[in-house]
């Protein structure tokens, strides 16, 4: 288990609501480019691990899915990113099984304290 | 296992358990603590999907980038104008967004928009410290002349627009006038006295009566009755 | 001696009967109407607004200011002077700590938030009616917040553990008082307000602060169903 902290689907569609309010912030130079990003974010959301999959290797698919739409925002692609919810929403779901939401949700919490 | 404590379309008060487990998400208007999803405001709790929210009932008009709105000029600058949006925050009109003719450096900015006069602007930005960037650029976008204001719950605008602008459109008809309805509460209406009347009447009714079923029966009744008096 | 039963006849955990009444005010954004017994509580909130003079903006979070005034003949004793004095500012202030931890006021930068709390008649309990009918008038304006609070006085009279003391109570000649207002945010039952007069022993109080708790979950009903009650028609 890596040490990225897992974010529900509602606490990451707000992160990325925020950034796209600091309006002065400047955007950095994006070495790959908002469409490739978007490109890969739905290759990752197309093919989701089946249910038989270890935990450990179902959490770092949701993980980059979450670091790939965290970074398609940071680079200034809030709105694409924000257009994945409804998609990122099933993943949280599928991926996620009920019996870890709550402890994932209890790590975060400790995660920003 | 989830389960959903509140009644679909229920009023929920703050502080409210809505949602027990984690098969819910929190929506607008509601926060998680630990297994519950909790009411974060005064609203109406609707189920979508997954997802539980509320939809606000009452509460200042809070600017939201996209919103269009009626806003009155309350200071004029040297590079824009200080806009009163009938919010806790006023907002910016920069020179370049404010009209698509060329305004000169320098030029009397009074000559364009001048103070107590009313705009219809477009939100472009909303920071996080809630400053508002509006825009006069785009279809529709312009200064109010003549014709009267007035102010309503911003949280009954949907309901007086109606679906795909079905209400007020039925009001602009049978008043005969032309009606701006801003997403911050403030509708402007012009035409003949006796029809403005007929209009604001109409405007009140809908937004006291917002909550009931078959409003727009009730409107086109209202429109008819008081319409033919009028002409 | 011992203060065998209550002037009024209630019982030692109950409290006066209890009215509550949300929007009674057009022009505020939000308002209510607390009242417990012969005292009587009017709340009005306006905000979030603009806030001046600039120099009391906080860019991170709204401002909330509360202020708590008695009307002249409110008082059961002798006319209570207008305008501010030094108890009403020690209330006003009370008065917000109490309400400050349910309030998410990071959503309302630079801006205010003015509570307005006036009493008609009072007769012991202002304080805590107050706080009620500010929390239900909050919520009334649209407020983010976390939870409604609720609050009510407890105490003791010579050898007896009650709620709600009454005026003859808190001015009982015969014995010992001593006179606890709290305030509880009833979804967690964290205390916001804690002030005593008079003296207690430990024990007692842990004791009173449990029976307070319990009655500020029946005092949460009657807020939540006098918002509802506003709301009502809307369910259609």
């Amino acid at each position: 288990m890596n040490g990225v902290v897992l974010l529900e689907p509602d606490v990451l569609i707000d992160r990325i609501g925020q950034m796209g309010k600091r309006a002065d912030e400047v955007i950095p130079d994006d070495p790959i480019g908002l469409e490739a990003r978007i490109h890969r974010i739905k290759t990752l959301l197309n093919c989701v691990p089946t249910p038989s999959g270890t935990y450990e290797a179902r959490r770092e698919r949701y993980i980059k899915i979450q670091g790939e739409l965290l970074a398609l925002a940071a680079f200034g692609g809030e709105s694409e990113a924000l257009s994945f919810a409804p998609a990122f929403l099933d993943t949280y779901f599928k991926l996620i099984p009920p019996e870890k939401r709550l402890f994932e949700y209890k790590l975060r919490l400790i995660d920003e304290v | 296992m989830s389960e959903i404590k509140i009644k679909d379309k229920s009023i929920a008060v703050p502080g409210e358990t809505l949602a027990v487990g984690m098969d819910t998400l929190p929506g607008a208007g509601t926060y998680r603590q630990d297994e519950k999803i909790i009411a974060n405001r005064i609203g109406l709790a609707v189920v979508e999907g997954r997802t539980i929210k509320l939809i606000p009932l009452s509460g200042r008009y809070i600017p939201k980038t996209g919103d269009t709105i009626i806003c009155k000029v309350i200071d004029v600058g040297f590079n824009g104008w200080r806009l009163d949006t009938n919010s806790a925050y006023s907002a910016m009109l920069p020179i370049k967004d404010a009209t698509s003719d060329f305004i000169a450096r320098g030029a009397n900015l009074t000559q364009y928009y001048d103070l107590g006069d009313y705009l219809v602007c477009k939100i472009v930005n909303v920071t996080s410290q809630k400053l508002i960037d509006v825009s006069m650029k785009g279809p529709g976008l312009r200064k109010l002349k003549g014709g009267r204001i007035i102010e309503v719950d911003s949280n009954k605008v949907p309901r007086i627009i109606g679906k795909q602008g079905s209400m007020v459109m039925m009001i602009k008809d049978a008043a005969k006038c032309n009606i701006v309805v801003g997403q911050n509460g403030i509708i402007w209406i012009d035409g003949e006295p006796l029809n403005e009347l007929l209009a604001i009447q109409t405007i009140k009714k809908i937004e006291k009566e917002s909550h009931m079923s078959g409003l727009t029966d009730k409107i086109k009744e209202f429109l008819e009755k008081n319409g033919n008096a009028k002409n | 001696m011992t203060y065998k039963q209550r002037i009024d006849g209630r019982k030692f955990d109950e409290t006066r009967p209890i009215e509550a009444k949300v929007g009674v005010i057009q022009r505020a954004d939000g308002s209510a109407m607390f009242k417990i017994g012969n005292t009587w509580a009017y709340a009005a909130v306006y905000g979030p607004r603009n806030l001046h003079p600039k120099f009391l903006q906080d860019p991170q979070k709204g401002v909330l200011r509360c202020n708590y005034n008695m009307m002249p003949f409110s008082s059961s004793g002798e006319r209570v002077r207008p305008g501010g004095s030094r108890r009403s500012k020690e209330i006003s202030l009370v008065t917000g700590k109490a309400l400050l931890p349910v309030l998410n006021l990071e959503e309302y930068p630079n801006s205010v938030v003015d509570v307005f709390i006036e009493l008609p008649q009072t007769e012991a309990g202002s304080r805590c009616a107050g706080i009620c009918a500010a929390s239900m008038a909050l919520a009334d304006a649209g407020l983010k917040m976390k939870d409604l609070v609720c609050a009510v006085s407890v105490g003791k009279v010579h050898d007896k553990l009650l709620i709600d003391l009454d005026y003859s109570e808190e001015s009982y000649a015969d014995g010992a008082v001593a006179d606890i207002p709290i305030a509880i945010m009833p979804n967690s039952g964290k205390i916001t307000l804690l002030q005593m007069d008079g003296e207690i022993s430990k024990e007692e109080l842990i004791k009173l602060l449990e029976m307070g708790k319990k009655i500020c979950m029946d005092i949460y009903e009657v807020q939540r169903k006098a918002l509802k009650e506003k709301y009502q028609e809307v369910e259609a």
